[in-house]
């Protein structure tokens, strides 16, 4: 069975409401379930206390523990602090919050119940496998997520004996990255922008999107790429944060699975290079542990592997890598949003005609883009969120939505995995193009990057980042 | 159509399944043994351990996975940067 015909068996969305509208809808919901978790208190007999955070749902998500060479570890809350409390119940309540999330869209699809609770329950299974084999110390550590892991075990299933019947009902990968996506606006505030002033803006906000618009174009018109979606894919994951940015575009291009999953493989394989050895290159070439450290923070893909690379360069290098980086974290919004306005409007469903007018963008348009931007402005803007400087939403999205968003791109991963057959992935394979791009565009960045690092953080200000380092 | 022959579909079941538990068991072997063992070698376990001091999560797909880590505020010149 081909990738597309198990796409065609296991993917009967009904006609009517699309079911985008759907997913922005669960997600609001979601996102307003999560506001009334969280509360700010303030003591009003002490003006001048800062407030406080209680979070009603703080334990209500397993994240399972690093682990050495005994993999019950990682079930364990701390086992390195001798702290042995079992995550069975944790990962209970993960396994019922992540499932109420879910059922929508399965009853949406008219799946039964006993269908989506096997199904369900066998894809959390494999998520935490994943989850599991992406605890293990010296991949963690080498920056190998767990989405890589998801897709694996997905693909091994499918490859070897097949997508079991029970499962098939739940296969829907693509739902799920949107809905995890509609989450993910949340963790998106655009009051992180102005965190280092006009060298962080400068640094990620200007050279990225000239990075990204030329690397496109270079794939476009140089290499003559066949797949302008792969090529936009690895322009985004490279030029952008990595895993997530190749998400974010992936689904707003609507570019194929293996497509997206051949960009996140090439990003993280070159991501563990960069980390170990763009560190070692600023102490060698005796360059301006700050200026090394903001190129760092705007070339090497990862988010966490930026603050890996940063820390080589002691606490004010991984200030300055993790600063720059969140800033450009924070552009995947905008950037996702632009990619799904130009595609909806250059690459529409029929093929043939370049201009067209503005309901038809408008019917072709991936609707859940505007659950994900409309939640990163509501997040950032709101003043019940913007109060005592951001706390609320910083809890909603650190201790909430990405612990929900999380799991969704695991899954998400999993039912991609299970989609891929090794032959459909060694067409997007075949040839050295995606790779030259990826490489060139890399180069590129970093060109850019450091031009751009020494002028703001080596020259125009200088004095002012040491002085804000020196507090 | 022709009918399949059910023994020779038991056997290419049998197969896939052989086939499958042969995946899993590289995939046990390479995170019980060989990656543990790759954890060990000291560059390796210098680079874990210096990671590990600082709380960071070289995993980290967004800032928000990122553990409370040093960040400065350009705006703000009355309270001290957090370290």
């Amino acid at each position: 069975m081909t990738a597309s015909e198990s796409q065609t068996e296991v993917d009967p969305k009904p006609q009517g409401l699309h079911e985008d509208w759907l997913l922005v809808a669960v997600g609001i919901a979601t996102l307003v379930i999560a506001t009334l978790l969280v509360q700010v208190q303030v003591d009003p007999d002490v003006p001048a206390a800062k407030p406080t955070v209680v979070n009603y749902a703080s334990n209500w998500f397993a994240k399972l523990s690093n682990w050495d060479a005994q993999p019950i570890d990682a079930f364990f809350s701390d086992p390195e602090k001798g702290d042995r409390t079992f995550l069975g119940v944790k990962l209970f309540t993960t396994w019922l919050v992540i499932g109420c999330v879910l059922l929508p869209i399965a009853l949406f699809r008219r799946v039964s119940w006993l269908q989506f609770l096997l199904g369900y329950t066998g894809m959390f299974a494999l998520g935490t496998l994943a989850f599991l084999m992406a605890a293990q110390e010296t991949v963690k550590y080498l920056n190998f997520e767990y989405v890589l892991w998801a897709l694996l075990l997905g693909m091994l299933i499918n490859n070897t004996i097949g997508i079991p019947k029970w499962l098939q009902s739940m296969v829907i990968g693509e739902s799920m990255i949107k809905l995890g996506l509609v989450l993910f606006g949340a963790e998106i505030l655009f009051g992180k922008l102005v965190a280092l002033g006009p060298p962080g803006i400068f640094t990620s906000w200007l050279v990225t999107p000239v990075v990204l618009i030329t690397t496109f174009w270079f794939g476009q018109r140089v290499l003559k790429i066949s797949s302008p979606s792969l090529n936009m894919v690895i322009s985004a994951d490279m030029s952008v944060c990595g895993v997530s940015a190749a998400i974010a575009t992936g689904a707003a291009c609507r570019a194929k699975r293996e497509e997206i999953s051949y960009a996140i493989g090439v990003s993280l394989f070159f991501t563990a290079i960069m980390m170990v050895v763009q560190p070692q290159f600023v102490l060698w070439s005796g360059m301006d542990p700050l200026v090394g450290a903001a190129w760092i923070g705007g070339t090497i893909d990862s988010t966490g592997a930026v603050a890996a690379a940063g820390a080589v360069l002691k606490e004010d290098g991984l200030a300055v890598a993790s600063t720059v980086k969140m800033i450009q974290n924070v552009l995947i919004g905008v950037i996702a949003f632009a990619v799904a306005v130009y595609w909806t409007a250059r690459y529409g469903e029929s093929e043939g005609s370049n201009r067209v007018g503005w309901i038809e963008i408008w019917h072709r348009f991936p609707k859940f883009v505007l659950g994900f931007i409309g939640a990163s402005l509501l997040f950032s803007f709101l003043p019940v969120y913007t109060q005592y400087d951001g706390l609320l939403a910083e809890t909603i999205g650190k201790q909430i939505t990405s612990q929900i968003r999380v799991w969704l791109f695991c899954l998400a991963f999993v039912a991609f995995g299970l989609e891929i057959n090794f032959r459909e992935l060694s067409k997007v394979l075949s040839g050295s193009k995606p790779l030259l791009l990826y490489v060139i565009g890399q180069a590129w960045s970093m060109i850019l990057s450091l031009a751009m690092a020494y002028l703001m953080f080596g020259v125009l200000y200088a004095e002012k980042i040491k002085e804000i380092l020196a507090k | 159509m022709m009918d399949r022959d059910p023994n020779q579909e038991r056997n290419s079941t049998s197969q896939k399944s052989l086939r499958l538990m042969m995946c899993v068991a590289v995939l046990i072997v390479a995170w019980t043994i060989l990656l543990p063992a790759l954890a060990r070698v000291p560059s390796v376990a210098a680079h874990i351990r210096n990671l590990k001091e600082q709380k960071i999560h070289a995993d980290a797909m967004f800032y928000t996975e990122l553990e409370d880590i040093p960040r400065l505020n350009y705006y703000a010149s009355d309270e001290p940067t957090p370290r």
